[in-house]
């Protein structure tokens, strides 16, 4: 149990909608950490928070959603609680961010080397352009885009779809950071686009030693190269461990469905077993444990919401009546 | 490029060739002007001679003809009331109605355009409220209300700048300009402020609702997650973006003011080409009309073009060859 | 799914679970300013048509004008021992009289410009954009030239070689107005053109009119009533302005407009009123009507944009 301290601790990190007097809950209680180097995957349906836990991450809530309580300690250093200045030195610098959609996240307007030259110059004001567009070029070329130099002068309509995540992707890199928060980057991209971005940025991360935290509603994609998983469920961390125990002995209901419903995961020979029902939308969440209406092995007890404990030696979930046997592995 | 505005050269004569169809029919078949330009108890052969001297008592097509061969050689017939070459009756009063009208735009840019930055930007204060309320004032009123409420209040009754006319003026290149002087200044003002308002409003909600858009897209949100300055995300990310649809609107209300200049200048006695037209609808000079309507087309199809090239320069997406195609 | 196809699910467009029409109206007031706005629009709109009724004098009636009481201040006596509230005009009307005429042919003339307007303009764009091909490009050009054209530019024309009337301003503002409808029509039909229940109905042999009349035009109807209110707010402003240039009503049934520019020569004497109470009636309608459209398309938005 020799590990190195985490890099980055999510610690109850509560996140609500203000909408006048009244506050709307939309993140509760999340709580997870990230160690260096270490791929953590956060997977859950559309609505269940993750996306938002990224934002939270990265200061880029927008009112009038705020986090209410919690903390997002980085290298020891409470980003909550810094002023926006102090955030923005870090914000791609030392965590960086690739979003889901690369043709909304570059701007339509602006040449790629100006989305590239400005972020470099806004955490190394001493360079000078001719030395940024160098880096640019090199930082393109490392994330495997041909013929750099002549994309740099290109608006991002003249490229494809799998280029333009690349280039967010070399955007990201720019300064080697400490963490990279992934938020689906490659669900809006072609399948074969997917496994090769996929392999290049895990790899990259590998190599430089960048933690990266992976948020995906594909539990199959994550199992196939994340060390850790979360499992969120209407803005709750409900079950998290290593990749191996969470998949193979989840412990948590949900996450057993939401295994058991990827045919890929489902045993051979069963039908696929979709969970029940839906997930709640924001403020109509149930009280105690959320996933009560949708849960076969729910008892009068859930009516109070169960806190996130350790259920194995490296495996927590929020729950009263967990699993404790594996999946049956098909034969 | 060429290509571009060789097939613009050739749209741009085909709808003057169309309207100039269109308001040959409209203007010589409806009624007849020597019967309105001669008193009720002229004689027949007055009236007759007349007919003659105008041309109109040649067959339709040869009219037609007559007409559309005129206007290739920039010949828009006689004014009947300044018996003078009616196109160089209107380039004459053409300068002051196109110094109005850039005034106005100019004006309108300058307090349309930060107010809806303002508003867009922060939607929910008092200010912007006030301001989106003045705004909805700005766009329901008649533009000739408009200014008769300005001349009340700044000229009848603060009496801090004058009813009408243009003031001194200062000539430059055998035209004489106001805006060079501070007496002309002063009388531009307020027709140049009527016309205006209404199209500070129209800028001022398109910025506003373009800059709360372009807020909410994923790049200014990927700009902020690369640590970019918030004056720089302003200046460059969302300001270049809000600005492509608002170039349009200018763009097409320049055509609009030129248009609503018509009653500014009767209101201010502005002696440009819209006072002109008004004088000479009431006076009956319908070559002076057709020559207005003629010049005015031009014009409008000029701006368009202009829009489209200042488009396509800021909007690298706009490719000049499809630009027509899409409406 | 296809084994399923009920045909009268599919032929049918989606129709939102009817609500009763006092919700609706109530979530429409709910907002103050629009509220506000309902109330002196309906006060201006019983004002217009009780007009010969509550009106101290009628205007039109020539005999009873006497130009020796023209520009009277508010509340003078008349000669005939009447009271001017609002004072006298040039021609020597009651000028609250003269208002309560006028804001009728200020509101009317616009309306049937608008709805004719509407009816030219749907069906232009409907045949467009059922008809496709030649007719729509032609018929599209047509619109497309029109609205790169001035409304105000277009009508000031066609009445300076008209000439004045109240029949000739509708058609005059009709001929400005048709072409914005017939471009929402035809851009609306062709998007529904190409969803499901078209095309279900299609495959079923519905004969075209029947679709489009039946099938479309209900979903474009939302919109239609928002831009035909806005409109209608641009057409009062635009009557009253070809009005105050003398073009739109004739002097003996003045509008609002006339009425105004019947005033501009006292303003400078310092005899306001004859222009300023118009115009604050004036405005009022028009800002009434522009705050009750944009509350319309507030509240009609989600339906149709759903």
């Amino acid at each position: 149990m020799s590990e190195p301290d985490p890099i980055l601790v999510v610690s109850d990190l509560n996140v609500s909608l203000a909408s006048g007097k009244r506050m709307t809950p939309i993140l509760r209680e999340v709580s997870f950490a990230l160690r260096p180097g270490e791929i953590l995957g956060i997977v859950g349906e559309s609505g269940s928070g993750k996306s938002l836990t990224a934002s939270a991450i990265m200061g880029l809530l927008e009112p009038p959603v705020r986090i209410v309580s919690g903390a997002v300690a980085f290298k020891g250093r409470d980003l909550a609680a810094l002023d926006e200045k102090a955030v923005r030195a870090i914000r791609g610098n030392e965590i960086a961010m690739v979003f889901q959609d690369p043709a909304m996240s570059l701007n339509p307007l602006l040449r790629i080397e100006t989305q590239m030259v400005e972020s470099i110059v806004a955490h190394d004001r001493g360079c000078s352009r001719h030395a940024a567009r160098e880096r640019a070029r090199a930082a393109l070329e490392t994330v495997g885009v041909p013929a750099a130099a002549k994309r740099l002068r290109a608006y991002p309509h003249e490229l494809s779809g799998g280029m333009r995540q690349r280039v967010s992707i070399a955007i990201a890199m720019l300064h080697s950071p400490a963490v990279i928060i992934a938020d689906e980057p490659t669900t809006a991209l072609d399948v074969t686009i997917q496994a090769q971005i996929l392999d290049e940025m895990t790899q990259l991360c590998r190599k430089n030693g960048t933690a990266l935290i992976w948020i995906s509603h594909d539990l199959s994609l994550l199992s196939s190269f994340a060390d850790r998983i979360c499992v969120m469920y209407a803005g709750r961390v409900i079950e998290s461990g290593p990749c191996g125990e969470v998949i193979g002995a989840p412990r948590h209901p949900y996450s057993r469905g939401l295994i058991l419903s990827v045919p890929a995961m489902a045993r051979a020979g069963k039908d696929i077993e979709p969970i029940p029902g839906y997930p709640p939308r924001v403020g109509m969440v149930p009280s105690g444990c959320a996933f009560r209406p949708r849960c076969h092995r729910a008892s009068p007890a859930c009516a109070v919401q169960p806190p996130l404990q350790t259920v194995a030696s490296q495996q927590s979930a929020a729950c009263f009546h967990p699993f404790d046997d594996k999946l049956q592995v098909p034969a | 490029m060429i290509s571009f505005l060789a097939k613009r050269i050739m749209q741009a004569v085909a709808v003057v060739l169309a309207t100039a169809s269109m308001v040959f029919f409209a203007v010589f078949i409806i009624g007849d002007p020597a019967q309105l330009l001669y008193s009720q108890n002229a004689s027949a052969a007055e009236v007759e001679a007349a007919r003659r001297y105008l041309g109109l008592d040649l067959p339709l097509y040869q009219q037609y003809f007559n007409f559309m061969g005129g206007l290739l050689h920039g010949d828009l017939g006689r004014s009947f009331v300044y018996g003078k070459p009616a196109l160089g009756v209107i380039l004459q009063r053409l300068p002051a109605t196109l110094e109005l009208a850039f005034a106005s735009v100019v004006l309108a840019v300058v307090v349309g355009l930060p107010l809806g930055l303002y508003c867009g930007l922060n939607p929910r204060t008092i200010r912007s409220r006030l301001i989106m309320a003045v705004s909805a004032l700005g766009v329901s009123l008649p533009t000739f209300w408009i200014g008769i409420i300005i001349m009340l209040a700044f000229a009848v009754n603060l009496r801090l700048l004058p009813t009408g006319g243009r003031g001194n003026t200062l000539t430059v290149l055998g035209v004489p300009w106001s805006f060079l002087t501070i007496d002309g200044l002063r009388h531009l003002l307020l027709p140049a402020a009527s016309l205006a308002l209404w199209q500070a409003s129209l800028i001022l909600r398109l910025t506003r609702a373009g800059t709360e858009e372009v807020l909410r897209q994923d790049y200014v949100r990927f700009a902020r997650a690369k640590g970019i300055a918030p004056g720089r995300i302003l200046w460059v990310h969302v300001l270049k973006n809000v600005l492509a649809p608002v170039v349009t609107m200018v763009g097409l209300s320049l055509g609009g003011t030129i248009a609503f200049s018509i009653v500014t200048e009767s209101i201010f006695s502005w002696p440009g080409a819209g006072k002109l037209l008004i004088d000479s609808i009431y006076a009956f000079d319908r070559p002076i009309v057709v020559a207005y309507l003629m010049l005015a087309v031009t014009i409008f199809v000029l701006i368009n073009t202009f829009v489209d090239l200042i488009y396509a320069a800021i909007d690298p997406r706009v490719t000049l060859g499809a630009a027509d195609s899409g409406s | 799914m296809i084994e399923q196809t009920d045909t009268a699910a599919l032929t049918l467009p989606p129709n939102p679970a009817r609500r009763p029409v006092y919700e609706d109206l109530l979530d429409f007031l709910r907002d103050p300013v629009a509220a506000v706005a309902a109330f002196v629009f309906l006060v201006i709109i019983m004002l217009a048509i009780a007009a010969p009724w509550i009106a101290p004098q009628n205007p039109y009636d020539l005999a009873s004008l006497n130009i020796l009481n023209s520009g009277l201040p508010p509340g003078s006596s008349s000669l005939t021992g009447g009271v001017y509230l609002l004072g006298t005009d040039s021609q020597g009307r009651d000028l609250l009289s003269a208002m309560l005429y006028g804001l009728g042919i200020s509101l009317a003339v616009p309306f049937a410009s608008v709805l004719i307007a509407l009816v030219v303009g749907v069906t232009v764009g409907l045949v467009a954009a059922y008809s496709g091909g030649r007719l729509d490009t032609l018929l599209m050009r047509l619109v497309d030239f029109q609205l790169g054209f001035p409304p105000v530019l277009l009508a000031l024309v066609i009445l300076a070689v008209s000439g004045p009337g109240l029949g000739k301003t509708t058609l005059a503002l009709a001929t400005a107005y048709w072409a914005v409808f017939a471009r929402l029509v035809r851009g609306a039909a062709q998007s529904e053109r190409q969803k499901e229940y078209v095309v279900a109905a299609r495959c079923l042999a519905i004969p075209a009119h029947r679709i489009m009349f039946r099938h479309i035009l209900p979903n474009v109807i939302s919109p239609l009533i928002v831009v035909g209110a806005l409109e209608w707010g641009a057409c009062v402003s635009l009557e009253a302005t070809l009005s105050f240039l003398g073009l739109g009503s004739p002097i003996t049934r003045p509008s609002l407009g006339m009425l105004i520019a019947n005033g501009l020569s006292y303003i400078m004497a310092g005899r306001y009123w004859v222009s300023i109470y118009p115009g604050i009636l004036l405005m009022s309608v028009v800002l009434c009507i522009n705050i009750l459209g944009d509350r319309l398309r507030e509240c009609l938005n989600p339906r149709f944009k759903a």
